[in-house]
């Protein structure tokens, strides 16, 4: 996105408020339906992903992927086809399959993963070895608890962790980027260990 | 047809602007001040309301606007309306006898007189109650919107008066409100700058992602800060009056943590992009990068000496984040880390005041995360608050007061507090919403 410089950027920024007002809602669904070609309207698809499938959600959900107890899928019960979509024959599609988990939980300031998590990301890193194709967004988060800044890191560190199991697991090193929101979007508000619990996680972004 | 062209244009509109700026409501993200608790030992002084050369109310309560600075400060006690034995006029004669019965040491007069054209002359001056002497006396002509600003640069005056430390009243404040919704996708953050009481607020940015780690320029005209538009962290410089921006890092990885060097050429950063969190100089004009540290650990929170020299640091090299100090020479190169913290197993997001005597950062204080100031020379740490999840202090230019941002009842606020504990914390929060990450900025120039 080099093609405008940053000053005509602000500029129309400011003129094209109320045009943006309209625009931002109807930006959603033409990113969504349009070409996976541009960048940036591809970038916007993933994040639009992000909010459909953790933020909107919570524990008793359609479609909650994880861990009332924080830490097993055990929440996970038959019939939570992701979103609605029908199961079209591809495994990421399948209610049933392991790879429905789409986030690992950590414990406190730990890159630890968990015998749950190493399961679900060996079926991962299984699906990605056969679909070289696919690629994957593994995104780190933490809990609200010290700086923002370091938990940006510490959020990075545990992606990355995540990353490593999987390409020691076969997976090519492009399939995979990672990324960090730190504490900075949580799934859980309150200010408890119950929510920081569901704070603490990496999510596996297809 | 139609429909596909609008269509088509809105595509083309949602390439230009891929970040999604947008308004809500406007009264969204007014700061609001609360003065909780009482102050030890503060002095008494009496500030008369300003008398205004027409009928009605003056635009602006200046003497209102000075007696809530000097109460924030911690350094003084005005008296409360109904102890004011008089109300004597700037050229008015002044019942020295009946003062003295007040307490007060000193008594600030003032007036404002409309002069046309949207215009205002301000007169104030400061009486020795003692002596009867004019310790004060100054003149403004200002345009309507700047009268606070007049206000506050008359408690500047007084508290250098009597303090003999530079007030730090006409200064502005970064932050960002975030409407804390559950759904991930209704989330709205904004970066604003206010004055130093929370008034005359102007938005800076407002966007669906999360913004972080604002840092002033010192000469308080840009504005650095971590913008997660581009769905991940990336590093914006814009310019308050024009709004102009620039992307300055957006290198892979982690781009975060941006503080001005002295000088306001440099900027100090984390970038992750060879492999994990590490600390960059940035010659901004340039784009030149110097790498400071090297190591596996987290290495993040840099924050200049005020000499320039120096960079302290985060750093989880010994197992838990602890500070650090690495030293830069003339031509950047970096030096040893040496680890400034020892006590308890957290310490984070470190910045010197003003003076390079001390540090305030966050400590891990019986699992709470409170502000901490380390005194250097000693290494004694005095830990300032007594609350549970602090966050980003930062100091007043005059090294006074600490600004940090805290929970309460569930809410992101902001509080500050003096840096000697003598006074309790004052709030600042949102009318709806959560306040975060402050950042107060150097003094303004006149």
């Amino acid at each position: 996105m080099n093609f405008f410089s940053n000053s005509f950027l602000q500029q129309n920024v400011v003129k094209k408020i109320p045009v943006l007002l309209i625009m931002v809602p109807l930006s959603f669904l033409t990113a969504c339906s349009t070409t996976d070609t541009e960048g940036d309207v591809n970038n916007a698809a993933v994040e639009d992903r992000t909010g459909g499938t953790n933020g909107e959600l919570r524990p008793g959900d359609e479609g909650y992927e994880g861990q009332t107890g924080g830490y097993s899928d055990s929440g996970m019960t038959d019939g939570t086809a992701m979103n609605g979509q029908s199961y079209s024959g591809d495994p990421l599609a399948d209610p049933n399959s392991p790879l429905t988990v789409r986030t690992i939980y950590f414990e406190y300031d730990s890159i630890t993963i968990n015998s749950e998590g190493q399961s679900a990301l060996n079926a991962h890193a299984e699906y990605l070895s056969l679909n070289s194709d696919k690629t994957m967004i593994v995104e780190g988060h933490t809990d609200e608890r010290g700086t923002r800044e370091y938990n940006l890191s510490l959020g990075e560190r545990r992606a990355r962790a995540i990353a490593d199991f999987l390409t020691a697991s076969g997976v090519q090193g492009q399939q995979i980027e990672v990324r960090s929101y730190g504490e900075e979007n949580p799934v859980a508000l309150d200010h408890s260990e119950s929510a920081w619990q569901l704070n603490r996680r990496v999510e596996l972004l297809y | 047809m139609q429909t596909i062209k609008l269509k088509m244009k809105l595509t083309l509109l949602s390439l230009i602007f891929p970040f999604l700026l947008f308004l809500v409501s406007p009264v969204f993200a007014v700061l609001e001040i609360d003065i909780s608790g009482g102050f030890q030992s503060a002095d008494p002084i009496a500030v008369v309301p300003f008398s205004w050369s027409q009928t009605g109310k003056a635009p602006v309560n200046i003497a209102q606007i000075v007696i809530s600075d000097l109460t924030r400060s911690g350094v003084f006690s005005p008296l409360s309306t109904n102890q004011l034995p008089e109300h004597p006029k700037m050229d008015g004669p002044v019942n020295l006898a009946r003062w003295k019965n007040t307490g007060a040491e000193n008594l600030v007069i003032g007036q404002i007189v409309a002069v046309g054209q949207g215009r205002y002359d301000i007169k104030f001056k400061m009486l020795d109650i003692f002596t009867g002497r004019n310790s004060l006396e100054y003149q403004y002509t200002v345009e309507r919107k700047n009268l606070r600003r007049a206000a506050h640069q008359i408690s500047d005056k007084i508290y250098q008066e009597l303090t003999h430390t530079r007030g730090a009243f006409d200064t502005l404040i970064a932050y960002v409100v975030v409407n804390n919704d559950v759904n991930v996708k209704k989330r709205v953050y904004t970066l604003a700058v206010a004055d130093s009481d929370g008034y005359g607020e102007q938005i800076i940015l407002k966007s669906r992602k999360p913004i972080m780690s604002p840092s002033w320029s010192p000469s308080g005209k840009r504005l650095a800060y971590v913008s997660f538009e581009k769905n991940r962290s990336v590093v914006y410089i814009q310019e308050l009056k024009s709004g102009q921006r620039k992307l300055i890092a957006q290198f892979k990885g982690i781009n975060s943590a941006p503080v001005w060097s002295p000088d306001g050429k440099r900027l100090a950063m984390t970038l992750s992009k060879d492999g994990n969190s590490e600390i960059y100089v940035m010659y901004t004009a340039s784009g030149v990068l110097q790498r400071i540290t090297s190591h596996y650990g987290i290495d993040t929170e840099p924050s200049w000496a005020p000499d320039g020299q120096s960079l302290i640091f985060t750093s989880d090299r010994a197992g838990k984040p602890q500070i650090y100090q690495v030293a830069i020479s003339q031509k950047g190169r970096a030096g040893t880390p040496k680890r400034l913290t020892y006590e308890g197993n957290y310490n984070a997001g470190a910045s010197f005041s003003p003076d390079g005597k001390s540090l305030v950062f966050i400590t891990r204080d019986s699992g709470s995360f409170r502000v901490a100031i380390l005194e250097l020379s000693t290494r004694y740490l005095h830990v300032l608050t007594n609350s549970k999840l602090d966050e980003s202090p930062s100091f007043s230019p005059n090294g006074k007061m600490v600004l940090y941002a805290t929970e309460l009842r569930g809410r992101g606020i902001l509080e500050a507090i003096a840096v000697d504990g003598s006074s309790s914390p004052q709030r600042l929060r949102v009318l709806s919403g959560d306040v975060r990450e402050p950042a107060w900025s150097p003094y303004r120039h006149r």
